[in-house]
C-alpha cells in the first residue's frame, strides 16, 4: 500500500482508538457517579459527551473522505466499513453515558439503596460492560478476532442480569419499600435497560470487527 | 454451453513461458476482465482468443481453446473466419486514414460485400452500437481523425461490431481517455455485452469493478484467482489478489 495511505488508514484507526479510551472513561466515570451518586462526577460525565459527539464527526468524516479519495476494496473497505458502524456504536455508548449522569443529576435520592444494588446486581452488570468495553478495545488495537469473539459470551450474563432486575425492581415497587419510590425504580429499570443495550452495542462492535477480520458476517446469527 | 473454454493453456515466446497451465470458462454476454502487473501475461492471453499472437515469430501453444466448443487452433481452422467472429479494439484508438464512414465499412468490403445499401444499412447500426450515430450521422465523409480520442475509439468499436462478432476483446480499451471518454465506453460495454461476450485488459482496477461480471487476475504468467468481480474485490481467496488489489503489491 503506498506510504501516504496507510499513514492515514492509521490515523483514522488511532482517532478510534481516542474515541474507545474516552467512552470507557465516560462509562466508568458514570458508573462512579451512579453508584455513590456523586452529582459532581455526573456533571463531568456531561460536560465530556460533546467530545464523544466531536469524535463522532471527525471520525466520519475521516472515513467518508477516505473513500472517496483511495477507493478502498476488499479488507481495506471492510476495515472503513466496520470502523464507521464501531463508531456510530461507540457514540450510543456515549450517550448512555450521559444518560446514566442526568439521572444522577436530577434524582433527588441521596444514596442507591445498599440492599437494591446488592439484589440487583448493579456492580456486577457494570463490571461486566465495563469488562466487554475493554477487551472489545484491546481486541480492536491487536486486531485480535479470537478475542472478539469471547464478548458474545459476555453479553449473556448482562441481558440475564437485565432481566432478573426487572422483576426485583417490580417487587420493590408493589411493596412500596421506603426511600425507594416508583420513580426511583423505573428510573432505575432505564439505567438497567441503557446498560444492557451498551452490552448490545459492545456487541455489535465486536460483529463489526470479526466481519473486517475474516469477511463473515455474524449480524442475526446464533455466535455460541 | 460456455462460449470460450481454455484448458491447460502454456504459452511460449521462444524459451520464454508466458502462460503457465491456465484453465477458465466464459460464459456467453458476460464481461470478464483480466487484471495483474505488466508483464503478467493477461494481454498475451486475451490474444489467444483470436489468434493474434499467431503473427509473432517463434511463439507456441500448448492446451485447448475452445470458442463455442470449437478449439481454435486445430488444424484447419480459417483464421480469418476466427478474426471475424472475434473483433479486438486496442489500447489506443487507431482509425484507418480514411472518413468515418470507411473505416467502418472496412471490414465488410475487405471481406467482399459491396451492396451498398447493406453497408450503410451495417454502417449506421454499428455506430449506433457503438453508441457514436448520434454525434457523426451529419458528418460520415469527414475524416476520422477529425474526431476526439473518445469518439475514434468508439469508432473502432464501430468498425469492429461492422463484421458481426460474437466476443469483442479490448485491451486497456479506456487507458488513453479522458474520464467522461472513459465512462462512455463504460457505459457502452454495459450495453454490448446484452448481444457479445466480452474481455477486458485493464490495469485501472475501479474499472474492471465497475465493468465486469468475473474478474481474473494474473501474476507471472499464472491465473491465480478467477471468480466474480464482487467477490474479487471484496473478499478474495488469495492473500496475492488481495496484495494488488489493495495496493500492496510488491
Amino acid at each position: 500500500m503506498v506510504k501516504f495511505i496507510e499513514i492515514e488508514r492509521s490515523q483514522i484507526k488511532e482517532d478510534v482508538n481516542d474515541m474507545f479510551a474516552l467512552v470507557i472513561k465516560q462509562i466508568e466515570q458514570a458508573s462512579t457517579a451512579l453508584l455513590s451518586m456523586d452529582k459532581g462526577i455526573a456533571s463531568q460525565v456531561i460536560v465530556f459527551e460533546h467530545k464523544v459527539n466531536s469524535f463522532e464527526l471527525k471520525i466520519t468524516k475521516e472515513i467518508e473522505d477516505y473513500i472517496a479519495l483511495y477507493n478502498p476494496v476488499a479488507i481495506d473497505l471492510r476495515f472503513m466499513l466496520s470502523l464507521l458502524q464501531m463508531t456510530m456504536d461507540l457514540e450510543r455508548i456515549g450517550d448512555y453515558a450521559r444518560s446514566m449522569a442526568r439521572f444522577v443529576k436530577e434524582t433527588e435520592m441521596k444514596e442507591l439503596n445498599p440492599e437494591l444494588v446488592e439484589k440487583t446486581q448493579l456492580k456486577k452488570m457494570i463490571q461486566q460492560v465495563l469488562a466487554m468495553l475493554k477487551t472489545m478495545q484491546v481486541a480492536f488495537t491487536e486486531e485480535n478476532a479470537e478475542l472478539a469473539h469471547t464478548i458474545f459470551d459476555k453479553d449473556d450474563l448482562i441481558d440475564h442480569i437485565r432481566t432478573l432486575s426487572t422483576d426485583i425492581l417490580a417487587d420493590y415497587m408493589v411493596n412500596q419499600i421506603p426511600d425507594t419510590s416508583a420513580k426511583i425504580c423505573l428510573q432505575l429499570q432505564d439505567v438497567f435497560r441503557k446498560l444492557e443495550r451498551t452490552g448490545d452495542h459492545i456487541t455489535n462492535m465486536a460483529e463489526e470487527f470479526i466481519f473486517y477480520l475474516d469477511a463473515k458476517v455474524l449480524k442475526h446469527q446464533k455466535k455460541g | 454451453m460456455n462460449k470460450i473454454e481454455v484448458k491447460n493453456v502454456d504459452f511460449f515466446y521462444g524459451n520464454f513461458q508466458a502462460l503457465k497451465n491456465i484453465s477458465l470458462d466464459i460464459e456467453a454476454n458476460k464481461v470478464v476482465a483480466f487484471i495483474g502487473p505488466s508483464g503478467c501475461g493477461k494481454s498475451t492471453f486475451i490474444r489467444i482468443f483470436n489468434r493474434m499472437n499467431d503473427l509473432i515469430p517463434e511463439t507456441r501453444l500448448k492446451g485447448s481453446v475452445k470458442i463455442d466448443g470449437v478449439d481454435i487452433y486445430q488444424k484447419g481452422i480459417d483464421v480469418d473466419e476466427l478474426r471475424k467472429n472475434v473483433g479486438m479494439v486496442f489500447q489506443r484508438p487507431n482509425p484507418f486514414p480514411k472518413s468515418i464512414f470507411d473505416n467502418v465499412a472496412y471490414g465488410l468490403r475487405v471481406n467482399g460485400l459491396k451492396d451498398k445499401h447493406f453497408i450503410c444499412q451495417k454502417v449506421e447500426e454499428s455506430l449506433k452500437g457503438a453508441a457514436l450515430w448520434e454525434e457523426v450521422k451529419d458528418k460520415l465523409k469527414e475524416s476520422a481523425f477529425a474526431l476526439s480520442g473518445g469518439q475514434q475509439q468508439r469508432l473502432c468499436i464501430a468498425r469492429a461490431l461492422a463484421i458481426s462478432p460474437s466476443i469483442l476483446l479490448m485491451d486497456e480499451p479506456a487507458s488513453a481517455l479522458d474520464p467522461i471518454s472513459t465512462a462512455k465506453i463504460e457505459e457502452l460495454i454495459w450495453e454490448l455485452k446484452k448481444t457479445y461476450t466480452i474481455v477486458i485488459v485493464t490495469h485501472n482496477m475501479q474499472q474492471a469493478a465497475r465493468v465486469s461480471d468475473k474478474t481474473a487476475y494474473f501474476y507471472l504468467g499464472e491465473m491465480i484467482e478467477y471468480d466474480d468481480t464482487k467477490i474479487i474485490f471484496t473478499n478474495p481467496k488469495k492473500e496475492s489478489t488481495q496484495n494488488y488489489i489493495t495496493g500492496r503489491f510488491g
